[in-house]
This record gives structure tokens, C-alpha cells and sequence, in this order.
């Protein structure tokens, strides 16, 4: 079955990549009351390390709960989730923490910046949560980062002084806080308007460049053509990709 | 010193609703500062210490019926074994012509008082016939006469007697009586008292001992008696020996009961601030679900979440505490001063009970913190999932009704699945819209290739 939608993938992954994120007959099954809604069935996914993965589909049909998988926000029902050799499905809350503030740099729709902190607190923040280096290191780094994205001038700036282009900037720059080996954007440009939507996408096409992982959510096909694959989920399952 | 982010995000939590922080910590300073009720004590007792001692207050006193003493026994009582010093006195209960019960205390001298002193703070030393009015009297409106004025007494025998006030003094046991047994108190020679009366002698012998203690002091009391016996007149004692305890003075137990109520103030306080606390820390907490839920999302385990706001709770606590314990020090002093004025018409000096102040300050930063520590552990505990989907973020679960029907409400901790809806794109969005074109196109020219792995 087609993918939703007329996408064009975009170029393969290098075949020799090595697999990074690999979901086994994953299930998630939501409870509420007499009422259960099987959001994930069975699926079964691999993205190799260095692949730039689109994961698109209708609302409610599972997408942002792979991403929680992946991320280790939401546990499976059933099925193993591994990620960079490690069964996250099987880790603690705490450990759980711990390795997703090392591993992996989310980038929220809505951006989620603590509103009482400045950008370079921001996007300091998962550096200061897993204790890597000296104070003075990690706002160096974070600053380093902040420069990367575009906001060098606006370090001291409030997210409420910050455009919403901004403000996303500022939480890529928190992604790349801890150097993650994956990127995953949870519809990273849906709250954004078109041009800076795709300002957004060549950040992460170049972080994609650079060897970071990148997997998004987006309900926009124009951009889930650009990456390097394309998976299409219905009804929690993979109908695509 | 650069603040960490976490650090600086628990400070920046304190000013976010300046109004709500500043009526918890107002209410925390309140509640420390009535910790400083518990240096009453303390500091009364250093102000009656050294009334005590200006006093020269009795250690032993022996009530006996009029008993005429000579020079020469009144020396030999002076010297017998553990005996400090030695005055004896004479008293007479009488009515002045207001109506009240006065009771006049007759004084071998009153240049070389060396037990019970009464001191002179007005006018001038009672010479023959004339009395000193004690200053309790004219505060509690006992019906004697100002300085330079007479007051009205019955005589022993019956007559009403005009004498001149020649001042107003103070003694701790005089002033204690005016205010506890509701009578005046007169000090005048002893021969004016024997005069007033018609009976000569002395009633009451007041000791100051070198060893007070209880034991020293009963035998001192048997020693005592033994020589009195050899007296001529001696009846033996019209009422128990009052031995004094170390460090007691007159009208210590009614200030304890008095500051036994006060401590229940300070128990109320305490509790009504802490209750505010944790409702403060509840609602604030509350507020920030969106904010926990991304800092777990970014890495924050369950210490770290209860860390940020323990902080938070401790910097409450904090200010309060530093605020509360300077108005505290204020406080006990300011009551102190007014107990020691009103009871015993005396000023305090001003004093500092230390390990109060620091009790209270260890309290007013440790209490808060204790009283967070249910909101604090449910915002550790909040489901990462549910509470990113409450935050309006796109990931978290979809319940069976999906996405759209899905209102935006705030997880507990055990809480189910609950739909989401979307938030509304923040305001900044439009403002991008409208100014930040030139930035965006700036920023977008920056390459990546400068990132350095570390």
C-alpha cells in the first residue's frame, strides 16, 4: 500500500550504515477505564545510524507514540525498543533520564523553553542535568551552540523576547546540548509559518549532514520528502517506509 | 559567580508572581519572628539577674511575730555560718484612707541596705514619719499620694494618720505585691513602722547566703532558728521559711504561664505559614507542569526535579527566616521590655538569646522545605508522557476519542491516559511574523560546520 500522500523519497541512507533505533513488535495499548485504544500494533522498525527519517501519517494514528518509544517518554506494551545498542524498554524512570538527556535532543512543536530562564540558561539546561564538565564549560558549550543555531547575539534574551523562529532555535540548540547521536523533532516546524519552517529543516538537514540521526514527526509532505526515508503510519501500524 | 541554569531557574521561580512570594515569605518571617517568643525567658531572666543583684534580693526569709533584736543580735544573725548578709524588717498591714490594704515595710536604714534594697527613683529617702510610696502603686492606682504628698493610714490603734511621701521607690517583692495581691506598698524606718503600729519589732528576717542551694539553705534556716531561740520574745516562725531557688525571682511563674500562652501564638503561626507554604509550593508546582515535563524530557531524573524545587522552597524559607529572625530579636526584646516594665517597672537592656535566633533561622529554611515536600514529590512523580501531552506538545498518547476531542488538563501522578488538544501558537509567532524576517534570514546563514563534538 502507498504511502499517504504523493512523497518522493529522497536519496538512501548509505547501505553499510549500522542500525541505531530498532523497534521489535511494539505494542502500546492505552487503558482508560473499560476503554483500551491500541495505539501501536506490532510494529516493527530499524533507522540506521546517519539517516534522516520523516514519519508521517493521519492524526491519532501513532506517530508521535513511535517517537515516545524512541525517546523512552512512553514504555511499549509489548515488543522491545532498542536504541543505540541499548533496550531502553527495559531501563528505570531514572535511568531512563539520565540516558535520554545524553542520547537524545528533542525538539518540541510548541518549543517548551523554561519561560524564566534566558536562551543560553536554556540551552544549558541538559548539560547542567547530566553534570558534564566544569559550570563554566558547559555555558561555554551552550553559548557555542546558541552561535550555531543563529542566536550568538541573544544569549541573555528571555524566550518571551524571542520570536517563535527564535524560540525553536533555542530549543535545537538544547537538543545539541549533550551531542546526541539522535535528533528527533516531534513536528518541530508545525508551529511555525512556512519560510521559517524551512529555515527550521536546514538546521536539521545540516545537523543530518554532520552524522546526527534525525527523525521527525510532520504533518507537511513537502517536508518529509526531504528526508532520506519516509515511514507512513495508519491505524498504528507501518503502512510505509 | 555564575548561577548553574537549575539553580537560577529555583530563584527565578521565587519572583515569578512577586504578589504570591511576598505574602509567603511575609507569612514565614511572621511565624519565625514568634519563634523569638521562646527567648522570653531568657531574656527576662537576664534583666531579673541583674535587678537581682541591684536588689540584693533575700535568699531566705523567716516570718516570725514582732521580735525586737539589739544591735548586737542583729550582728550575731549577720555572721552566723553561710550567712551573706542580714537586714531584718518590720511590717505592718494596715488600710489607707482609699480603701485599699497597705502594707507598710519598715527599714533599718536606708543608706546601707544590704538585703531586699529598695531603691530610691524619685524624691528622696523616708525620714522619720514619712513613707516612700513604691512605684507600682502609683502605676496600678493604689490611692497613695505623689511625691510631696500624704497618704492617709490607720494606725494601730484605730486613728487615721497623715504622712508626707517623700519619694517613690522600688523593690522586686514590694512591686511584686502591689501587682499580685492588690495592696499598696509603703518603705519607711523602722521606728515610723513600730510607731504606726504600737507594736515594736521585726517580722520578717531576710538572709543572703553564700551557698543558696536548697540543702545549704534549710540547713542555714535550722541554724537560724537555733539562735533565735536563744532570743528573748522568740514564738518561733508565724509561717514556713521562704527559701528562694537559684535564679527564681518574684513573679516567675505568672510571666511562664504568660509565655506558655505565647508559645502557643508561635505554634499557630508557625503551622498557619507552613500550611501556606505548601499550598504556595502546591500551586506553583501546579503552574509548571509543562516545565517539569520538559526538563525530564531534556534528562532531569526524579532528584533532580525535587531538587529544583526544594530550592525554591528553601529560598522561601530563606528570606524568611533571615527577615523573621530580625524581627524576632525586635520582638523578644520589645516584649521583654514591656513585661519587665508593666510587671516589675524596670527596663530591660538589649539582648540577643542566640541559640534562639539560630533555632529559629534553622527552622524557618528547614520547615518550608519539610512542608513542600508532598508537592515536591509529586512533581517528581508526574508521568513524563501525559504531562508533556497536558503541556500541549505534540508527543504523548492519543486516547480513544484521539487528538481532537482531548481537553488540556494536568496529569497526576497516577493519573490514566487523558486526550490532548492543541495549544494555540504562542503569541512570539506573530511577533516572528511581524519582526524577526531580518534575523531569521541573518541566522539562517550561519553554518553548522563550526560545531565541535566534545
Amino acid at each position: 500500500m502507498a504511502p499517504e500522500g504523493a512523497l518522493v523519497r529522497a536519496p538512501e541512507s548509505p547501505a553499510s550504515a549500522r542500525t541505531l533505533i530498532e523497534l521489535d513488535g511494539v505494542e502500546k495499548v492505552y487503558r482508560n477505564g473499560k476503554l483500551e485504544y491500541a495505539a501501536l500494533r506490532r510494529i516493527d522498525l530499524s533507522i540506521s545510524t546517519g539517516e534522516m527519517v520523516a514519519i508521517v501519517g493521519p492524526s491519532g494514528s501513532g506517530k508521535s507514540t513511535i517517537i515516545n518509544m524512541v525517546t523512552g517518554i512512553d514504555r511499549p506494551t509489548a515488543g522491545t525498543v532498542t536504541v543505540g545498542g541499548e533496550r531502553i524498554d527495559q531501563m528505570s524512570e531514572e535511568q531512563l533520564a539520565s540516558w535520554r538527556g545524553e542520547n537524545v535532543g528533542i525538539v518540541f512543536q510548541f518549543f517548551q523553553l523554561l519561560p524564566t530562564l534566558t536562551a543560553l540558561e536554556n540551552a544549558v539546561l541538559p548539560l547542567d542535568f547530566s553534570h558534564r564538565g566544569s559550570k563554566h564549560e558547559r555555558f561555554e558549550r551552550a553559548a557555542r551552540n546558541l552561535e550555531l543555531v543563529g542566536l550568538g547575539d541573544k544569549l541573555d534574551h528571555l524566550p518571551s523576547e524571542l520570536s517563535g523562529g527564535e524560540q525553536q532555535r533555542v530549543a535545537i540548540a538544547r537538543s545539541l546540548a549533550c551531542d546526541p547521536k539522535l535528533i528527533v523533532g516531534d513536528e518541530p516546524t508545525g508551529n511555525l509559518d512556512t519560510h521559517t519552517a524551512a529555515e527550521m529543516f536546514e538546521v536539521l538537514a545540516e545537523l543530518n549532514a554532520e552524522g546526527k540521526t534525525v527523525l521527525y514527526v510532520t504533518h507537511d509532505l513537502s517536508l518529509a520528502e526531504r528526508a532520506h526515508r519516509v515511514v507512513t503510519i495508519r491505524d498504528g501500524l507501518v503502512a510505509g517506509g | 559567580m555564575t548561577l548553574s541554569a537549575v539553580a537560577r531557574k529555583s530563584i527565578s521561580d521565587l519572583t515569578r508572581r512577586r504578589a504570591r512570594a511576598f505574602f509567603a515569605v511575609a507569612a514565614l518571617a511572621i511565624a519565625v519572628a514568634s519563634v523569638g517568643l521562646f527567648a522570653l525567658p531568657t531574656l527576662m531572666n537576664r534583666t531579673m539577674n541583674g535587678e537581682i543583684a541591684a536588689n540584693k534580693l533575700a535568699d531566705v526569709t523567716v516570718t516570725v511575730k514582732p521580735l525586737p533584736l539589739t544591735a548586737a543580735q542583729v550582728g550575731a544573725l549577720g555572721q552566723l555560718p553561710n550567712v551573706a548578709a542580714f537586714d531584718p524588717e518590720a511590717t505592718f498591714s494596715t488600710l489607707n484612707r482609699a480603701g485599699w490594704r497597705t502594707v507598710v515595710i519598715g527599714k533599718t536604714s536606708f543608706a546601707h541596705q544590704t538585703v531586699d534594697a529598695v531603691t530610691v527613683t524619685t524624691g528622696s529617702a523616708p525620714g522619720p514619719g514619712a513613707v516612700l510610696s513604691d512605684v507600682q502603686n502609683a502605676a496600678t492606682g493604689r490611692g497613695v499620694g505623689g511625691v510631696g504628698g500624704t497618704v492617709q493610714l490607720r494606725a494601730g490603734n484605730g486613728s487615721w494618720v497623715s504622712l508626707p511621701v517623700s519619694g517613690q521607690g522600688r523593690n522586686l517583692n514590694g512591686g511584686q505585691n502591689v501587682v499580685q495581691n492588690t495592696v499598696a506598698v509603703l518603705y519607711a524606718t523602722a521606728p515610723t513602722v513600730a510607731a504606726l503600729s504600737g507594736t515594736p519589732g521585726y517580722t520578717q528576717l531576710a538572709f543572703r547566703l553564700h551557698d543558696s542551694s536548697t540543702a545549704a539553705a534549710g540547713q542555714t534556716v535550722t541554724t537560724i532558728r537555733r539562735y533565735l531561740e536563744t532570743v528573748p520574745g522568740f514564738t518561733g516562725f508565724s509561717d514556713l521559711p521562704q527559701i528562694r531557688s537559684h535564679g527564681d525571682w518574684p513573679g516567675k511563674s505568672n510571666f511562664t504561664k504568660i509565655t506558655s500562652i505565647l508559645y502557643v501564638v508561635t505554634l499557630l503561626a508557625l503551622l498557619g505559614a507552613l500550611v501556606l507554604l505548601s499550598s504556595t509550593m502546591t500551586t506553583l508546582i501546579g503552574e509548571q507542569t509543562p516545565e517539569i515535563a520538559t526538563m525530564k524530557a531534556v534528562g532531569a531524573g526524579r532528584k533532580q526535579i525535587r531538587r529544583v524545587y526544594l530550592r525554591t522552597a528553601m529560598l522561601f524559607g530563606g528570606l524568611g527566616a533571615i527577615a523573621g529572625a530580625v524581627l524576632g530579636i525586635l520582638l523578644s526584646w520589645a516584649l521583654t521590655s514591656y513585661f519587665a516594665s508593666s510587671l516589675f517597672a524596670i527596663s530591660a537592656p538589649f539582648s540577643v538569646d542566640v541559640p534562639v535566633v539560630v533555632a529559629s533561622i534553622v527552622l524557618g529554611v528547614i520547615g518550608p522545605a519539610l512542608a513542600a515536600l508532598p508537592a515536591v514529590r509529586r512533581a517528581a512523580r508526574l508521568p513524563l508522557a501525559e504531562t508533556l501531552q497536558a503541556a500541549g506538545s505534540a508527543t504523548g498518547p492519543r486516547g480513544p476519542a484521539g487528538p481532537a476531542a482531548a481537553p488540556r488538563t494536568l496529569p497526576s501522578p497516577h493519573g490514566a491516559n487523558r486526550p490532548a488538544r492543541r495549544r494555540p501558537p504562542p503569541a512570539a509567532q506573530h511577533h516572528d511574523r511581524a519582526t524577526g524576517l531580518a534575523r531569521r534570514r541573518h541566522a539562517a546563514r550561519v553554518p553548522l560546520t563550526g560545531h565541535q563534538r566534545p
